[in-house]
């Protein structure tokens, strides 16, 4: 069932495409649109939602509840499920593959089976509730290895296993009859190293379930053993919520979505958590994409900021320049609602109005209702996406800030 | 309904005029005519019952069926009745939604009770007097507009469900059989023409005849009335009964709840015909009334386990609300606040029942219970056809005829429980 | 692991508790359906019986105690294993069970293996391909399977494959009967026929015993098909939206993983209780159709027992269903338990 392993370069050739993607940019996301159509009308929940991703980067999704960040987050894993549709955009992916090459492609065009290559395993997601996500019927370790044992080979840790039982033995009783033929069978082990056999599924089993216990080590899981033995319900929503963290991050993913993946957790958890991704991102060369409310977190961990409404991203920044020179009505709007950065409240909702509906949006500029800049302008035409500095985008007819007035 | 705080109560106490007063009255009145109505129904056969010229299934049937529901009617309306005297706003549209209930009862009892009918038209009018209706109007309204919203919805549901409706329409044909037959069936239901026994469908006899000369189609199309009415009388007692059992266990808890749910235990512990079975054979005679009430005591259990599960969910929700504190009585607000509650789930579940009651009332007459040989009845029909099955006809249309029929009852049960299902009702 | 383990023999150990108390409520039942509604005396009086004789036979009975001690003495029969007598089959109600108590429990397995093993696929299909033509078609097979009158549906099986299919020089099937006993030679060993055949070896009697069986396992099994298959499919729709299966799909993996792994083992929990509630159901059909495939077992006796009013024998059948079915509902909630380890805590 679970034969899918290392073969990239067959995985990619159905590509008839070329993307091209500027250097360091790992994840291009362009003119997303998703929308559900329901009873009601087509709720469109993404309304060309543009980001980019470069390697190495912390990104931070902020907004409001509703505004469209979880569905982004599964629109870039092909996750949207009915009556969600996908319909435009382009979600280029670079990957890196085993020996270094790098395949661009566009995500949204894979088959699903180049696209089940990619979740899990390439690009790895934490989803916002700890209570409904874990499978109840199966134990933690179990739900760990299974993600592990799909996308990696193996053979090399099977093949260690075995050499470290053996040599386990040949320690505890060395005047053993057949203490000879094990030690034949170590140095024969040893031999295949550099070109290990395909490992027997129970090898791989065992090696899997191994490795889980060390990812919960990873995620500071008090006594990681026990854990992957139990099954979900035994656990706290923290436990859980660390659980699915070491669930995603068992593959060394290159990039990481994490939507909302603290926030159920405690404070002196939360960073550790959170240092914990850094630390991943450092080891491995990838890249992080936080889905919060909290603008604490961003401040602290994040190295950009996409500020999203309605579906819309409307302004994107390094971190630095977000907070200080927040140029959209709705950022500084967002940004004045909190007094300090380092309080943990949710009071994104301050701003004067009401998350508008997205079965009938706002024409033109969807913030227009609530904005106190709006002009006639805003209600006609989409605002186009502009750089308002080096590396500053920002989605507004009438940006503020230190660009102010500059039309 | 609404949810008035106690001050708003208090403020439409003061200016209530005569009329909102004279509402709650009348109302009074309807109600205690209801109950009096229910004893009188009952009271010429309780001499004849002791002195044992009536069958137990009969007075049982008219004690369940007629007295026992207009009583509990004429107590709820009367209930309303005091509130609304009291002016408690919320109160007023229960006005409408009871009397037309009690509509409803009236004309299902007959005979010349309908009349009385006039009086709940009189009580519904009376709501939208100016006078009165600014009472409650505005707050109705407001109340009324996001279940209406919730009701088109599940209406366009099951417009979209192809199977609830063909189910509806099938439904509606039995109903127009069983109402009509006597027009325009071509045969009485006992009529037997001696001369041409076992014959093969053909024009004159479109579905043949048996082996008495019965003529099936019109056999078949008679039954409707019997299996119909059968099906109709159990789920209607049962889940009168059972509600209130059950309503009482969710609602009082404790030692009430213990007996009642240790109860419904034992009886599931059978399957249904089985139990139905000893029932019938330990009342000795054989007969549709005897079938009817062993159906309706297997079947009590199913409702008051369902009607305990709702009460417990909504007992909870009350406890945070005001209804208490206005100083209502427990009997009242199970009965306005939280059984209306309950209805959802209680139809979708009759619905379903009312094919299996259906099925295993069927089942018993095939065995061999149930009405008297040579009964125009579905199952009956079958039984006595098993010994020429070699002629299909005499066992294939009356078998077609159950199977259509529960049929349709489940097709409408199933879509409707998934169109209601907050679970699956996503948009 | 170990106090996983104990969880469940805990839970397996209060379950059994539980179910002690439904049991003498059932013999309560049927105490007073045969004693204080029924009649005990039918069998044994008549008009000609005087008032004397009358008496003599309540007292020898027992009917003039106190209610609670003829209940006692009641339940001190059936424990000491004193059932009555059977009018019907013309001896004591106990070897008459053991007599025909297999025939039905063997047709019951088979018609369940057929159910279940057609029925699960079929549900998991169906709400795999919800609302295309496959799931159209399962749905009506069986939403008709659970309408339908399962006494009429044998009728039409029997005139079609044994009357109509010999009018037509087709090999038609046996009208009736577990075997034919005028070509096989059989002596009962356990009184299960395919068992005994294949423990005696015996290829042509397993093979004419087959033959018997479609008849009546096709009948029951396709109520139960329809009932297992229904189940499945909501339970199945139910499971195919919740939160971790997004995330087993998020893990990569293939669609059939997701479905066979995470999806079934969730969706068969209330599968598994309707399983339970089923065999009961095939007890109910085994009383409907027996007589029918004149198949000598349980339910054919107890038509005959109900025929002659032979309170005994319809007392006894059905103290033996409820116990049946109260243990095939016991073992459900076991079988319930292994699967969902939720359910231990209790
Ligand atoms: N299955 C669905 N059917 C219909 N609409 C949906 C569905 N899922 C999401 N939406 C709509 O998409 C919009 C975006 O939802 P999303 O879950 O992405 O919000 P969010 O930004 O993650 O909010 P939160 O901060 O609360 O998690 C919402 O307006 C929601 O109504
Ligand atoms: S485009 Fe207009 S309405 Fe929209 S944010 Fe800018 S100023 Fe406000
Ligand atoms: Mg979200």
């Amino acid at each position: 069932m679970m034969t899918m392993t290392e073969s990239d370069n067959e995985i990619h050739d159905s590509q008839d495409e070329i993307h091209t993607l500027e250097p360091d940019v790992i994840l291009d996301v362009r003119g997303l649109k998703t929308s559900f159509y329901t009873y009601e009308g087509v709720v469109k929940a993404l309304d060309g939602v543009s980001v980019q991703l470069k390697k190495g980067q912390t990104l931070a999704f902020v907004g409001e509840t509703g505004c469209g960040k979880s569905v982004t987050a599964k629109s870039i894993m092909r996750l949207v499920d009915s009556p969600g549709v996908i319909e435009a955009g382009e979600v280029v992916f670079r990957d890196r593959t085993l020996d270094k090459e790098e395949v661009i492609s566009d995500l949204l065009k894979l088959s699903e089976d180049e696209m089940r290559h990619i979740r899990g395993n390439r690009i790895a997601i934490v989803f916002q509730d700890p209570a409904t996500y874990p499978n109840p019927v199966f134990r933690v370790g179990d739900q760990i290895a299974e993600v592990i044992s799909l996308h990696q080979n193996l053979a090399e840790e099977a093949l260690v296993m075995k050499i470290d039982r053996l040599e386990e033995t040949l320690a505890e009783n060395p005047q053993a009859p057949n203490a000879e033929e094990i030690k034949e069978k170590i140095s024969e082990y040893k031999s295949q190293l550099d070109d290990p056999p395909p490992p027997t599924d129970d090898d791989k089993k065992k090696v899997a379930k191994k490795k889980a216990v060390e990812m919960l080590k990873m995620v500071r899981m008090p006594s990681p053993e026990e854990i992957a033995n139990q099954y979900p319900h035994e656990l706290s929503g923290g436990m859980r919520q660390r659980a699915l963290i070491a669930m995603s991050l068992s593959c060394n993913p290159q990039i990481l979505i994490c939507d909302e993946a603290t926030t159920a957790l405690d404070v002196t958890v939360q960073a550790q958590v959170l240092n914990l991704l850094n630390e991943l991102k450092a080891d491995f060369d990838s890249s992080i994409i936080i889905i919060t409310h909290d603008l604490g977190v961003v401040a602290e961990t994040c190295t950009h900021v996409a500020v999203m409404y309605a579906g819309v991203v409307v302004e994107y920044a390094s971190t630095d320049e977000l907070f200080s020179d927040p140029v959209h009505p709705y950022t500084s709007g967002l940004l004045r609602a909190i007094p300090k950065l380092t309080e943990k409240v949710d009071r994104l909702l301050q701003i004067k109005g009401m998350v508008p509906n997205l079965i009938t949006p706002p024409t033109g500029c969807r913030f227009h209702p609530r904005c106190e800049f709006a002009t006639s302008i805003c209600s006609e035409q989409r605002p186009p996406r502009e750089e308002v500095k080096p590396g500053h985008l920002v989605e507004c007819f009438h940006p503020q800030g230190s660009v102010k007035g500059r039309r | 309904m609404g949810e008035l705080t106690q001050i708003e109560v208090e403020i439409v106490e003061e200016k209530a005029p005569q009329m909102v007063r004279f509402v709650g009255i009348f109302q009074s009145i309807i109600g205690l005519v209801a109950m009096g109505v229910g004893v009188l129904l009952l009271a010429p056969l309780v001499g004849p019952f002791i002195a044992g010229e009536i069958n137990f299934g009969s007075f049982a049937g008219i004690l369940i069926l007629n007295t026992m529901p207009m009583i509990l009617f004429g107590l709820w309306l009367f209930n309303i009745g005091r509130s609304v005297y009291k002016v408690f706003a919320h109160e007023f549209p229960w006005i409408i939604y009871a009397n037309i209930i009690y509509f409803g009862l009236l004309v299902w009892i007959g005979g010349s009770l309908p009349y009385l009918a006039i009086g709940s038209l009189v009580a519904i009018l009376l709501l939208f007097t100016p006078s009165v209706r600014s009472y409650w109007w505005k707050l109705f309204k407001e109340d009324l507009g996001p279940r209406m919203k919730e009701l088109r919805y599940s209406l366009y549901l099951i417009r979209r469900s192809p199977l609830v409706v063909v189910g509806v329409v099938i439904i509606l044909g039995y109903v127009f059989i069983a109402l009509t037959v006597n027009l325009w069936a071509p045969y009485g239901p006992t009529e037997r023409i001696w001369t041409e026994t076992l014959q093969a469908p053909s024009p004159t006899h479109i579905w043949g005849t048996d082996q008495n000369g019965g003529d099936i189609f019109s056999m078949v199309m008679w039954a409707t009335r019997i299996d119909l009415r059968i099906a109709l009388t159990v789920v209607s007692v049962a889940l009168i009964i059972g509600t209130f059992l059950g309503a009482a266990a969710g609602y009082f808890g404790g030692a009430v709840d213990e007996v009642v749910m240790r109860i419904t235990d034992v009886f599931f512990a059978f399957p249904g015909l089985i139990l139905a079975m000893a029932i019938v054979s330990a009342l000795g005679e054989r007969n549709l009334d005897n079938i009817a009430i062993a159906l309706m005591v297997v079947w009590w259990p199913t409702y008051a386990r369902l009607v305990r599960g709702q009460v417990l969910i909504e007992r909870e929700r009350l406890y945070v609300e005001a209804a208490r504190s206005v100083g209502a009585s427990d009997f009242r607000i199970l009965l306005t606040h939280i059984l209306p509650n309950t209805v959802q789930p209680v139809i979708v579940q009759a619905t379903l029942d009312l094919g299996g009651v259906l099925l295993t009332a069927a089942g018993l007459s095939f065995i061999g219970f149930g009405a008297e040989a040579g009964t125009a009845e579905w199952g009956l029909m079958i039984a006595t056809g098993q010994d020429h099955f070699t002629f299909y006809w005499l066992v294939f249309y009356p078998g077609i005829a159950i199977l259509l029929c529960a049929l349709a009852f489940n097709l409408v049960g199933d879509g409707v429980r998934d169109i209601l299902d907050p679970k699956l009702r996503r948009r | 692991m170990k106090w996983s383990t104990m969880r469940l023999r805990d839970y397996v150990i209060r379950r059994i508790f539980l179910s002690i108390p439904v049991i003498i409520g059932v013999l309560a039942i049927t105490f007073v359906l045969a004693y204080v509604v029924g009649n005990p005396l039918a069998l044994y009086v008549d008009e000609r019986t005087t008032p004397d004789a009358y008496a003599a036979i309540r007292l020898e009975h027992g009917l003039d105690e106190p209610i609670y001690v003829q209940f006692f003495l009641y339940l001190r029969n059936l424990f000491a294993g004193d059932w009555g007598y059977s009018n019907t089959a013309r001896m004591d109600v106990i070897p008459t069970i053991q007599r025909y108590f297999p025939a039905t429990i063997e047709l019951a397995i088979v018609s369940m293996i057929i159910a279940v093993v057609i029925g699960i696929p079929l549900g998991i299909i169906s709400a795999t391909k919800k609302d295309k033509l496959t799931d159209h078609v399962t749905r009506v097979i069986a939403l008709a399977g659970v309408s339908m009158p399962i006494f009429w549906f044998a009728l039409m099986l029997k005139y079609l494959f044994y009357f109509q299919f010999f009018m037509w020089g087709l090999p038609f099937l046996p009208e009736g009967g577990r075997y034919s006993f005028i070509y096989v030679d059989y002596t009962p060993i356990t009184n299960f026929v395919l068992l005994d055949a294949v423990l005696t070896l015996n290829g042509v009697l397993f093979f004419d015993a087959l033959i018997h069986f479609v008849m009546p396992a096709m009948c029951l099994g396709y109520i139960f098909l329809a009932i297992i298959t229904r189940m499945m499919r909501s339970s199945m729709l139910e499971v195919l939206k919740e939160d971790y299966i997004t995330l087993a799909r998020s893990k990569g993996l293939t669609e059939r993983v997701v479905i066979y792994r995470h999806a079934l083992r969730n969706a068969m929990i209330p599968t598994v209780t309707v399983i339970g509630l089923a065999f009961g159901g095939l007890i109910t059909g085994a009383v409907l159709t027996e007589t029918i495939f004149s198949w000598p077992g349980l339910g054919r006796w107890a038509v005959a027992a109900i025929l002659t009013s032979d309170i005994p024998s319809i007392n006894a059948f059905t103290i033996l269903v409820a116990i049946i079915f109260v243990s095939a509902n016991l073992i459900v909630d076991l079988i319930y338990a292994t699967l969902d380890p939720r359910i231990r805590y209790g």
